[in-house]
């Protein structure tokens, strides 16, 4: 059976180049990148490109990504960028949101060979991920509903401008 | 007339006769203690939403969540 992907969860093949914050909720190093500093900084340097919005650097996205399909990514929303180059086996596995971005964990490619892929990350499993998506969800509800207001006023105001010109016209015409 | 004292039935088959009002009572407790975990559970998961983004920590703070230390 096919889980439900919330919506939220973006399935761009790269990040979005706008800044974002980036939450580590739950974060587990199973790739052990804490033993290497040049891995270290890699992905110290990808959270600074996300928040400042200038991105990730080509060298982390996966080889194929403008042929092949991912299917983490297009199944369950889940982004994958590499340490160590394109085609490394040390993975950060990750949700891109329209407004932040949420580290799940360092791994490798066990979770591609998963059927569904990637049914053991952790994460999927955890109340903190659900509690969070319906936090975002509410918010996202609550900013549109803000909007939907705003234009309702600004429709408003728009029509009361435009009748009070009608009746100004009306009354230097002589009509009525 | 002297009172008659019936022994407990587990005490007549040579069973050790645990007093079964004191088990109830552990049982209960059990079951406050994980509620209240459960609840800290919760709790835990609101924290996390409000947390800072790592952009926002010090170089440190940021080790300390990614590579724990």
């Amino acid at each position: 059976m096919k889980r439900q992907i919330p919506a939220l969860r973006l399935r761009l093949p790269s990040i979005e180049k706008k800044p974002k914050p980036v939450y580590a909720a739950r974060w587990t190093d199973f790739a052990a990148v804490s033993r290497d500093q040049a891995l270290r900084s890699e992905l110290l340097n990808i959270i600074r490109g996300i928040e400042s919005g200038v991105g990730v650097p080509e060298a982390h996205y996966r080889a194929g990504i403008d042929r092949d399909r991912d299917d983490l990514l297009e199944d369950s929303g889940i982004m994958h960028l590499h340490l160590g180059g394109k085609d490394s086996d040390i993975l950060v596995f990750l949700i891109q949101y329209a407004d932040r971005v949420v580290l799940l964990e360092t791994n490798t490619h066990v979770h591609f060979r998963t059927r569904p892929a990637g049914k053991n990350i952790l994460a999927l499993s955890q109340s903190w991920l659900t509690n969070l998506e319906h936090d975002i969800q509410i918010a996202a509800g609550q900013a549109q509903a803000a909007v939907n207001e705003s234009e309702r006023a600004d429709a408003e105001a728009q029509r009361d401008r435009i009748a009070a010109s009608i009746a100004g016209f009306k009354r230097k015409a002589g009509i009525d | 007339m002297p009172q008659h004292k019936s022994k407990p039935p587990s005490a007549s088959l040579g069973r050790s006769t645990v007093p079964k009002q004191p088990t109830r009572i552990a049982a209960k407790e059990q079951t406050i203690e994980e509620r209240l975990l459960a609840k800290a559970k919760v709790a835990d998961t609101i924290d996390v939403m409000k947390q800072r983004s790592l952009g926002q920590m010090t170089i440190e703070e940021q080790c300390r969540i990614l590579f724990g230390e």
